[in-house]
């Protein structure tokens, strides 16, 4: 029985780096699996274009590398014949692809992301879809090691699976000082965030007028927590205040500056988008750079997240939930499984919003490292080999997270699915114009109605009222008039509907000072 | 079809198109005024490739221009090795 399984795909790791390159990967993958047994971990690297191993395994061989349907389908067959503890996908998007989800926000010009790509579906038993709605009940622990996008020498690899070789579990002492960053004007939510997380904001910097530089060495702290405004393909995440929006940090000025078993999460619009620095010449993502230095693991979005403001939501939650579960013990896989998991089963429904952001978060680490050690309370007998007691407990865990996880897919109601136009009640109407005033936008303003699925219908005369509503109305706009002199934010408004009425509506924008 | 992400560039050269500013990412964490760069074909939030990505105040002297660039398209962005005016 293995307990974790290395997926990568060999013809495209050749294409890459030639078959000297190659047998250096397998050569650092060969000391991976001597170094996870050390610690009980029974590992295996499994192509997913051989096709001898697939067919054992009852699965199709990936043909085409790039092709998320292909890779998709070759993984869950690995889980349902092995059904390993911890899945480990190895390589870049150039190797085994993201999943292509429908970016179930994109109204183009203001959410232009096609997709919402990402590891999500990986981590889920449902098959291959576009659909986000799908993939609300993940089961699976998985993360991704990335080598470069493009590269041609496998150097950068090789680093990274030497780390996670050589990973030791800290001291939670270790863990309990942190680099807080936020962009100035989002510093009531970062402020929220850290708090939940360390209980004091004693160590958050503010962009303007921290970065890029830390020559104070705060970016040593092993605990990292981002909120900054980020681009694509940009090595680069800027702070804000009003119409400024200086660096706050660079893929240079991480460079010499993370230490070794590091975890970072970043709500940083594509902070953790895999783009390809060697075609286009340019420095390699933060991320990167973090995980070349010896950071264990990195959550982030592969495109523009969401959060409220002046409170915590969506990109904020999944991030905090993830460095909470490290905090206590638990592997940066099952941390970021859990993460998923909390977030979803904290969202009454899962609005546009909220699924491109459970889609758009992906892990980059190996998903079998528990940065921080903590002690059971759990006594093992003498005559139990720790690693035969550690493999039940472990059992135990993912027993409990597939069934959350199924329960998730079963019960959440989702909204990712446009609905038909239909005619609103005039009580509608004047809801969401009274909600579009709220938010400062025009009387014109446009709503986009999403139909609600997974709802449980109220049964019979005895029935409680519906808990859940049976449409979402999303707008995105521009308030018209910028209250004293400031900076004019746009606002992306969600509206829940139930029977007819107007029951409940968020309000996303740029945190304002 | 479906490439392995949307954000494997893709080279061009001397292509032309009008610089505007406008509004992108309303209510994202990535929301700001950017510069486009509108060609008959397609509309792309123009950067310098070695620019930062909000704020370029070396990208306002081509507002209002039809400009020629060089560079790579990764997504919905155009980033730009040359730009030159041609109006």
């Amino acid at each position: 029985m293995d307990d974790k399984i290395i997926v990568t795909n060999r013809g495209a790791l050749v294409r890459k780096y030639g078959s000297k390159g190659h047998a250096a990967i397998r050569k650092a993958l060969t000391a991976l699996a001597a170094a996870d047994k050390k610690r009980g971990i029974k590992s295996r690297v499994l192509y997913l274009d051989d096709q001898a191993s697939m067919k054992k395994l009852r699965g199709t061989a990936v043909m085409n590398a790039v092709s998320p349907r292909e890779n998709k389908a070759a993984i869950d067959a690995v889980f349902k014949s092995l059904n390993p503890d911890y899945l480990m996908i190895l390589g870049a998007p150039d190797v085994v692809p993201h999943q292509d989800l429908d970016n179930p926000a994109y109204t183009p010009p203001d959410d232009d992301d096609r997709y919402a790509w990402g590891d999500l579906p990986y981590a889920c038993d449902a098959p291959y879809s576009r659909d986000a709605a799908r993939f609300v009940g993940p089961t699976r622990v998985v993360g991704r090691l990335p080598d470069m996008v493009g590269a041609s020498e496998p150097s950068y690899l090789l680093g990274l699976l030497k780390t996670a070789a050589g990973y030791k579990s800290r001291s939670p002492d270790d863990y309990t000082t942190y680099f807080g960053l936020s962009a100035d004007e989002w510093k009531g939510s970062t402020r929220l965030s850290l708090n939940n997380i360390f209980g004091n904001v004693n160590k958050l910097l503010l962009a303007p007028t921290a970065g890029p530089k830390y020559p104070g060495g705060q970016l040593r702290a092993r605990m990292h927590f981002i909120n900054c405004h980020g681009g694509p393909a940009s090595p680069e995440f800027l702070g804000q205040k009003g119409k400024s929006y200086p660096t706050a940090l660079t893929t240079q000025a991480t460079t010499g500056q993370i230490v070794e078993g590091t975890v970072a999460a970043v709500e940083c619009c594509y902070g953790a988008e895999l783009y390809d620095a060697i075609t286009l010449a340019i420095d390699p993502p933060i991320c990167q750079s973090y995980l070349r230095q010896g950071a264990y693991g990195y959550l982030g979005s592969t495109t523009i997240a969401y959060g409220p403001a002046d409170d915590n939501g969506a990109a904020d939650l999944i991030c905090q939930h993830f460095l909470l579960n490290l905090l206590e013990g638990a592997s940066i896989g099952r941390a970021a499984l859990m993460a998923r998991q909390q977030f979803v089963a904290d969202t009454g429904q899962m609005d546009p919003f909220d699924l491109k952001t459970l889609a758009q978060f992906c892990l980059l680490g190996d998903p079998g490292v528990h940065p921080v050690a903590t002690s059971s309370a759990a006594g093992v007998p003498k005559s139990t080999a720790s690693g035969e007691a550690e493999r039940f407990f472990r059992a135990e865990r993912r027993a409990k997270l597939r069934f959350a996880g199924d329960f998730l897919t079963q019960t959440k109601p989702t909204a990712s699915k446009r609905a038909p136009k239909a005619r609103l009640s005039p009580t509608t109407k004047t809801a969401l114009l009274n909600v579009a005033k709220l938010a400062g936008l025009g009387a014109q303003q446009e709503f986009t109605a999403f139909a609600v699925k997974g709802a449980a219908a109220s049964k019979g005369r005895a029935a409680k009222a519906a808990a859940v509503p049976s449409r979402y109305h999303i707008a995105i706009g521009t308030p018209g008039k910028a209250a004293n002199g400031n900076v004019q934010r746009g606002v992306a408004v969600v509206a829940k509907e139930l029977d007819g009425r107007i029951v409940g509506y968020r309000i996303y924008h740029q945190r304002s000072t | 079809m479906t490439t392995m992400s949307a954000t494997t560039p893709q080279r061009f050269n001397a292509l032309q198109g009008r610089v505007a500013l406008g509004a992108y990412g309303k209510g994202s964490k990535s929301e700001r005024e950017a510069v486009f760069l509108e060609t008959s074909a397609e509309r792309y939030i123009l950067r310098r490739k070695t620019g930062p990505v909000f704020g370029d105040t070396e990208l306002e002297q081509y507002v209002g221009h039809q400009v020629e660039c060089d560079g790579f398209v990764v997504g919905t962005t155009f980033l730009a090795e040359r730009i030159q005016i041609v109006d």
